[in-house]
């Protein structure tokens, strides 16, 4: 019975998903009106348990299951969990969004936990088989649901996210064909033990540039960055919610495995990545400055944000990786709370043009501070959580050389602009309305605004007290 | 002593912004600002108590200065939340304490919509500045230095000038994270190099300094420039100062004063605590460019401040003019200049408090700023023109007056300074006593423009200061006075810590 | 008598109390009547009167006297600041001097100044003004001479901007305050420069504030280790900070700006008591600037091309002010003179009876001035010789003084003159004598125009305060008396010389007088003097250049220095606009963006490849 332990102690969580897939597929052959809230129940139910089953994976030693091709470790468990914690958040944001469509709330729920699911299999993949294969799948039900919005927006947004997604699947089929060719394996672990016994060639550059660049895509960094914006702009929010946090903790977990193992051995590869980053920060960072729509600000804030976690990650080590964790960690939460006001701020009929947040301030005073300490926090000011990301990370880049500092005081004459762009924001609330005064914003979906007060409520905890969250992602990031 | 804490001097002032921004107090304007008002004097007193209990012989050496307040903040990353004072914070201590008290009875009048997010953020901002004064660990300085960020740029864009204030706070806001952010480089320099050769992971000042010498000279040399252009944005060093005059023009008048009395002196502070103290090897390497750059502080900023019509701006350039000098103090490394320094920042903050709630009394009356407009105004304001006098006469150096101490020293100190070979910085210092010359042209243009001449007819009813400004021009012209008049008090104080930042220097 | 010169430094503190005092009442409106406020200044100003004379005396008693209380203002580690008194017969001498003038003058200026509005605001910096002026005349150092040095500036300029509504008022007190200023500065780096030489080569000084009860040991040592340069250049810093407060050339025209202030103010501080400070200055460091003759030879030169010009230019002035105004620049010049080229006795001496002299020669005009219904056009008085005889009499005895005729003038240019000769300085001698021809020119020019012929106004003269006559006639006494009491040289020579001098200038004055027309005729020399010599132009000018430098560098810190701010945000701007442009939205676009970018990335990668190769075969 080995593949039965293998599954016990590896892929639990993957079980209940899918079961959960299963039976939301199920229901949605029985469409009835009166079951759409029974499908939000059951995706949070089984998220539920799969949290909880999360507890009986094996955490050490690593476990290597189906022929190396899936592993489980402290690492996998912490980022499943994570995942599925913001998956958990994302299913109580989407209520309105899966209502859009009436019949299709089952399938609505059943590919946002497939994609949940795809994110499950990336972070504990160990094999480039594994890993192709899911993120293919995770690719499937992104584009379901970035299409799943009404209008012509979003299926727009959709075929452009399966273009890039298709180029860049090539780039990155190229790069593992290649590796197969240099290696005559799939698998991270004997790839690791090839080139610890021979020396990197330039084909191995070339082949670990491909496999990274086409990695990148999910990611929103340069060469496959462009997509983003319009596919904020076009599909609904609890769904940018989803892809702006479940495949960047899923990709970066995987670039953090590969980086450090696999695919460490060709300086030519940090050197692309680490350009290719701060690329991508100064380019998110000034296009951001035009936007007019709070959507496009935050798709070009998160792929700064992603930009500043992969440089760190670049630069390999365990302290580096302690410092990505925490910040992906508190981004989230930060990003989460964002988007849970502009969904509070939808419920009430609002677009998400940025000078229709005129006036807030002086209407909902409580939700303005709020939305400003999420928004503060992402730019990393004092006493949130995002100021102490923020410092953790520079400090791990300038731990990893003084060579580095030219590239970090780069990176933070970005930060500068972002400053300029998130106050923005903040400043629009705080601005006199006299044409329309807000009307007071109607609570008729209690959850994102709960959502976003314990977000901001978290922010604020993590900035304090930072301490036991630090350790955690030290103790996870030694156990990679 | 247990009630003599750091911790409760530091986090007062938030607990008063929470208990302000609860929904009882809505409506309640006066009851705002007199419940703000009687904090604010609470708190001084507070201060003032420090002052009673503080043995001076306590700081014999930076590392046992009194601590009272030690917390292991980030313990995995050796960042811990301790403070402590020694003469020279707890002279800065005091001064934010009552700046903060100043400014709070200024806004009466000046403020009137949202008052109590206005007193919230500026116990906010107290909270920063003290931290920042009592921080002995870097990170913490670095986060009380970037809290005071955000609520300034609000007190400056909400409640400042309709058109364009909105726009200077956000130069305010990027100007001065661009430079802390250098700064914070700078930091994780200094953190990591030291962790690097002492495999002792901490931020503590006290430590770092300690061992500064482990550092790689040329990346001590990087590091504090680094640390440099962030103090330099704020003290502010020209050509990093155009959000100077900007800020200091479109923020009302109290904020002004916090403005001009504190934040300047942060820049200043943080010179001698990081550049000075932690690093003195590449400050003294950085001695000769920075006294070309304090000489073009002085004389730039002060022939400038001439051509403004603008009271504010005049009085804005002149605070560089002043910074400058500051600067030239610093860089003298010798007892006399370093002390006039110190001093001179004192003597700055009240003087410069003291003309931005004149400008702001008058704008209030009159509602323009402009020198071409106004014009004799003193036949209809006399209490108000005297305590200009008094001010102005302080600004430029009149002796008896509390600036003319802290400038003599510091071209006195200048002057005399061994530590470079070189007749540069003799040379320089003697030039900058020009500024005696070009400040009394700007400060006199001020005075004339606004309170000499003939009246304007359209300006004939307004009326003379009323009693809670008699009440803060008093008590700043008192203290003017007093420590003009008895610098020795305050030079005492900070006496055996100068002592302690020279030793680096040989003496 | 002891006991005075032991508690002489109360009357520094009373006055400046009793000005505080004033300020804090009035600040609260609690002083109303005029009748205190009177009285407690003069009754302050006699105390100090009584102390002087007490002190004085004890100096004459006690030959030598010196006497030295001093308290530390600043002490860092090796530095002491001290501050305090200092006696010696000459600041004994001179505090006898200015609180005889002030007394007399504020008993005059509180009848003068009686009906004006802000009376009370006068009386404050009257009385702030003595105690500047009696601290920097017992300063026992530099340092303390400084501090009072920018005190007593302070005053002044207040004082000349009392009528502060005028335009032209506030401008004058600007100029006067600012040029004073360029003193200030001077002498402040020649305190600092002159302590740094004595620091840096006397370890055993402690004292760095340049004491006067060793200053000729101390000027010994700082010529002992200085070059020739430094010393020069010491001396000059400090003699420029008494050009300023002396009013000498080219920093002399605040004088003439200063009688825009009240007349009683012009007697007092712009004629007998501020603007001696500088004299005062330079005969306390003689140690100092007689080791090296250069200086003394600038100083004499300042002071005799002052005299000159100064007496040129009020040969032609028709206000009655300013005229007594470059007469008193002329007469500091001579001062100057005596110090350079005679001996501080001397010119201490005339110091003293040109205070007396000037002060009278004022107060006459301030009664003359309000009998006019302020007017100060001495075309437009005459005759009043009738309305007002003991005017006219004391003006007379002033006049003669001052001409070198008779009396206390007499006596003072006596030694001079004696002093030029003996020490062969015929040059000096020579301009000295056609200055004196001048001074006695204008003088009686101005006697005649006011004073002789027929009335050009249709109005009463009013009679004065009996007070005022009063005051301005014990002036007259005392440069009666001081004739008896200066020493005399018994030069016949010089009495003859100067009366046949004088005789021909109160002639030249009576034929100018009543011909009108005879300096006319000679157009170039005419206009020289009226615009005296266009020092007025020059400094108008360096006021306007000054605003253009300021205005230059103003536009370099609006558009590079923030300019430089300005185009990083714009170009940011930009950039982000060009960014935004290329977002296109069309995924072909995208995906060639995303080629581009990995053909890059290979390029690079090739290229850094193909240069380790090529480095790796080079080695």
């Amino acid at each position: 019975m080995n593949w039965l332990s293998d599954i016990s102690s590896t892929m639990l969580t993957e079980l209940f998903i899918t079961l959960t897939v299963l039976i939301l597929a199920v229901f949605s052959m029985f469409y009835n009106v009166k079951y759409n809230k029974v499908s939000k129940w059951i995706a949070l139910c089984g998220i539920g348990v799969s949290l909880f089953a999360l507890k009986y994976l094996q955490l050490e030693p690593i476990y290597y299951a189906f022929n190396d091709a899936i592993l489980s470790d402290t690492f996998t468990v912490f980022i499943k969990g994570l995942i599925l914690i913001s998956s958990f958040l994302i299913v109580l944001l989407s209520k309105r969004n899966a209502k859009q469509r009436y019949h299709k709330t089952f399938q609505f729920y059943a590919i946002l936990l497939t994609g949940v699911l795809a994110s499950l299999f990336i972070v504990s993949a160990n094999d480039f088989l594994t890993l192709t294969v899911a993120l293919e799948l995770l690719s499937f039900a992104t584009y379901f649901l970035i299409a799943y919005k009404k209008g012509y927006l979003s299926k727009e947004a959709s075929f452009k996210y399966l273009v890039t997604n298709a180029f860049s699947t090539a780039v990155y089929l190229m790069g593992v064909s290649y590796l197969y060719g240099i290696t005559g394996s799939f698998n991270f672990s004997s790839i690791n033990n090839y080139f610890l016994q021979h020396s990197p060639t330039l084909l191995y550059a070339i082949s670990t540039i491909f496999i990274t660049l086409g990695l990148f895509f999910k990611l929103a960094l340069l060469p496959f960055a462009n997509w983003i914006l319009d596919v904020y702009e076009g599909c609904a929010t609890s769904i940018i919610v989803f892809i702006a946090t479940i495949p960047k903790i899923a990709m970066i977990a995987v670039l953090a495995r590969l980086l450090a193992f696999s695919l460490s051995y060709s300086f030519e590869l940090s050197l692309v990545i680490l350009i290719l980053s701060v690329l991508t920060a100064i380019w998110a960072n000034i296009l951001a400055i035009k936007q007019k729509n709070i959507l496009r600000l935050l798709a070009c804030s998160s792929s700064a944000n992603a930009a500043y976690m992969v440089f760190t990650l670049t630069l390999v080590s365990v302290y580096n990786l302690s410092t990505v964790l925490f910040y992906l960690i508190t981004y989230i939460f930060m990003n989460i709370g964002v988007f849970a006001a502009i969904i509070v701020l939808e419920n009430s009929n609002y677009s998400s043009k940025l000078h229709e947040f005129k006036g807030f301030a002086y209407s909902n005073p409580l939700f303005t501070l709020a939305f400003s300490v999420c928004i503060f926090g992402l730019a990393g000011f004092p006493i949130t959580a995002g100021f102490i990301s923020k410092l953790y990370l520079f400090s791990a880049i300038v731990r990893s050389g003084a060579i580095f500092i030219p590239f970090l005081l780069i990176l933070m004459l970005t930060i500068v602009v972002s400053c300029y762009y998130y106050t923005n924001v903040v400043k629009l609330m705080f601005e006199k309305n006299e044409t329309n005064y807000n009307e007071i914003i109607h609570h008729n979906a209690y959850s994102p605004i709960v959502i976003l007060y314990t977000c901001a409520f978290i922010t604020i905890i993590i900035g304090i007290c930072p301490a036991t969250l630090i350790e955690i992602c030290k103790y996870i990031a030694y156990n990679l | 002593m247990n009630w003599l804490s750091l911790n409760v001097l530091v986090f007062s002032p938030l607990i008063m912004t929470l208990i302000l921004l609860t929904p009882m107090f809505s409506g309640h304007h006066i009851l705002i600002r007199r419940i703000s008002k009687g904090f604010a004097s609470l708190h001084f007193v507070y201060t003032l108590l420090f002052l009673v209990f503080f043995n001076n012989d306590l700081t014999l050496n930076y590392e046992t200065s009194l601590k009272l307040f030690d917390f292991d903040w980030l313990n995995s990353l050796g960042i811990t939340l301790s403070m402590g004072l020694d003469g020279i914070s707890l002279l800065f201590v005091i001064l934010s304490s009552f700046i903060i008290l100043i400014a709070t009875i200024a806004s009466k009048g000046i403020i009137k919509s949202k008052q109590s997010l206005y007193y919230a953020l500026i116990f906010i901002v107290e909270t920063a500045i003290l931290g920042v004064f009592c921080a002995q660990d870097m990170f913490e300085f670095f986060m009380f230095w970037e809290l005071e960020l955000i609520p300034m740029y609000f007190l400056i864009g909400l409640w400042g000038e309709e058109s364009t204030a909105k726009k200077s706070a956000m130069k305010f806001l990027l100007y001065t994270f661009f430079g802390s952010l250098f700064m914070l480089c700078g930091f994780l320099m200094l953190y990591n190099f030291n962790f690097i050769s002492t495999n002792e992971l901490t931020a503590n000042m006290n430590l770092i300094g300690f061992n500064y010498d482990n550092v790689p000279f040329y990346l001590q040399v990087f590091a504090s420039i680094l640390m440099l252009i962030g103090f330099a944005v704020k003290m502010p060093i020209i050509p990093l100062h155009t959000w100077l005059p900007d800020a200091h023009t479109d923020a009302p008048a109290p904020v002004s004063i916090i403005l001009a009395g504190l934040l300047l002196k942060m820049g200043a502070y943080g010179i001698i605590r990081f550049n000075i103290q932690i690093l003195p090897d590449a400050f003294l390497m950085m001695v000769p460019y920075l006294v070309v750059f304090a000489f073009i502080n002085i004389v730039f900023a002060s022939i400038v401040a001439y051509y403004q019509t603008d009271v504010k701006k005049i009085i804005a350039y002149s605070s560089i003019s002043v910074m400058g000098i500051i600067l030239l103090g610093l860089c003298s490394l010798n007892f006399v200049g370093i002390s006039g320094a110190i001093f001179l920042m004192i003597a700055h903050a009240v003087i410069s408090a003291g003309l931005f709630f004149i400008v702001g009394i008058i704008y209030r009356r009159t509602g323009t700023r402009e020198i071409l407009q106004l014009g004799g105004l003193a036949k209809v304001m006399p209490r108000l023109a005297g305590f200009t006098l008094v001010f102005i006469a302080a600004s430029i150096g009149i002796p008896g007056l509390i600036v003319f101490v802290g400038e003599f020293l510091v071209f006195f100190g200048a002057f005399i300074s061994t530590i470079w070979n070189t007749y540069l910085i003799q040379i320089i210092s003697l030039l900058s006593i020009t500024v005696l010359i070009f400040s009394a042209c700007y400060a006199l243009k001020l005075l004339h423009g606004v309170f000499y001449g003939n009246l304007l007819e359209r300006w004939k009813k307004v009326n003379d200061i009323l009693n809670h400004e008699l009440v803060v021009l008093l008590t700043l012209s008192v203290v003017a006075v007093l420590f003009g008049i008895m610098p020795m008090t305050i030079l005492n104080m900070i006496k055996l810590n100068v002592q302690n930042i020279l030793m680096a220097f040989g003496g | 008598m002891s006991f005075f010169a032991e508690n002489l430094y109360t009357i520094i503190l009373i006055p400046f109390w009793v000005s505080l005092l004033f300020a804090i009442g009035k600040l609260f409106g609690l002083i109303k009547s005029k009748k205190i406020v009177g009285i407690l200044t003069l009754l302050s100003t006699f105390y100090a009167l009584v102390f002087s004379v007490g002190t004085f005396v004890l100096t004459i008693i006690e030959k030598n006297y010196i006497l030295e209380q001093t308290v530390p203002f600043l002490q860092l580690n090796r530095f002491i600041f001290d501050i305090g008194i200092y006696i010696d017969g000459l600041s004994a001498w001179m505090i006898l001097l200015v609180s005889i003038v002030s007394l007399l003058v504020q008993i005059y200026s509180y009848f003068y100044m009686y009906s004006d509005n802000s009376f009370i605001r006068f009386f404050i910096f009257m009385n702030l003004f003595n105690a500047s002026m009696f601290g920097l005349i017992l300063s026992p150092n530099m340092f303390q001479i400084y501090v009072f040095w920018e005190l007593v500036g302070l005053c002044s300029y207040l004082l000349i901007g009392f009528w502060y509504q005028k335009n032209e008022v506030s401008v004058a007190a600007k100029r006067a305050f600012i040029i004073n200023r360029v003193g200030d500065f001077s002498l402040l780096s020649g305190i600092i420069l002159s302590a740094y030489v004595i620091l840096t080569n006397l370890n055993n000084t402690l004292n760095v504030s340049i004491p006067f009860s060793n200053i000729s040991t101390i000027s010994a040592q700082i010529y002992g280790c200085t070059s020739d340069g430094i010393f020069i250049l010491i001396c000059l810093l400090i003699l420029l900070g008494a050009m300023a407060k002396s009013a000498q050339l080219p920093l002399h025209t605040w004088l003439i700006d200063a009688m825009q202030g009240p007349t009683p103010v012009s007697a007092l501080i712009h004629s007998a008591t501020m603007v001696a400070a500088g004299v005062y200055l330079i005969i306390r460091l003689y140690p100092l600037f007689s080791l090296n003759p250069i200086v003394l030879q600038i100083i004499s030169v300042v002071g005799i091309t002052t005299a000159l010009v100064c007496s040129y230019s009020a040969l032609t002035q028709v206000d009655m002010k300013k005229i007594l105004a470059y007469s008193t620049n002329a007469q500091l010049g001579l001062m100057f003179l005596a110090v350079g080229a005679c001996s501080t006795t001397i010119a201490m001496f005339h110091l003293t009876a040109h205070a007396i002299i000037k002060a009278m020669l004022f107060l006459v005009v301030g009664v003359v001035a309000v009998s006019l219904n302020h007017n100060q056009d001495i075309r437009n008085a005459g005759g009043l010789r009738k309305q007002l005889p003991i005017c006219a009499i004391t003006f007379l005895i002033g006049i003669l003084s001052l001409s070198g005729i008779l009396f206390a003038g007499f006596s003072s240019k006596e030694l001079i003159f004696g002093d030029l000769i003996d020490g062969k300085h015929y040059i000096y001698l020579s301009l000295f004598l056609i200055v004196s021809f001048m001074t006695a020119y204008y003088l009686f020019r101005m006697y005649f125009y006011i004073f002789e012929g027929k009335n050009k106004f249709d109005f009463e003269i009013k009679e004065p305060h009996f007070v005022l006559n009063l005051s301005v006639s014990v002036f007259a006494l005392i440069v009666i008396l001081l004739w008896f009491v200066l020493p005399k040289s018994n030069n016949v020579l010089f009495a003859m010389i100067s009366h046949l001098i004088a005789a021909f200038a109160v002639f030249t004055a009576y034929l100018t007088y009543s011909q009108k027309k005879l300096l006319k005729k000679i157009p170039i020399l005419y206009d020289l003097s009226i615009n005296a010599m266009y020092f007025d132009g020059v400094y108008h000018f360096i006021t306007k250049s000054y605003k253009r430098f300021s205005k230059f560098l103003y536009i370099i810190d609006k558009y590079i220095f923030d300019g430089i701010v300005y185009f990083c945000t714009l170009n940011t701007k930009m950039i982000s606009w060009f960014l935004s442009k290329i977002q296109t939205g069309s995924v072909q676009a995208y995906l060639a963006y995303s080629i581009f970018i990995l053909m890059m990335s290979f390029g690079g990668i090739m290229l850094v490849y193909s240069l380790i190769m090529y480095f790796s075969e080079v080695q």
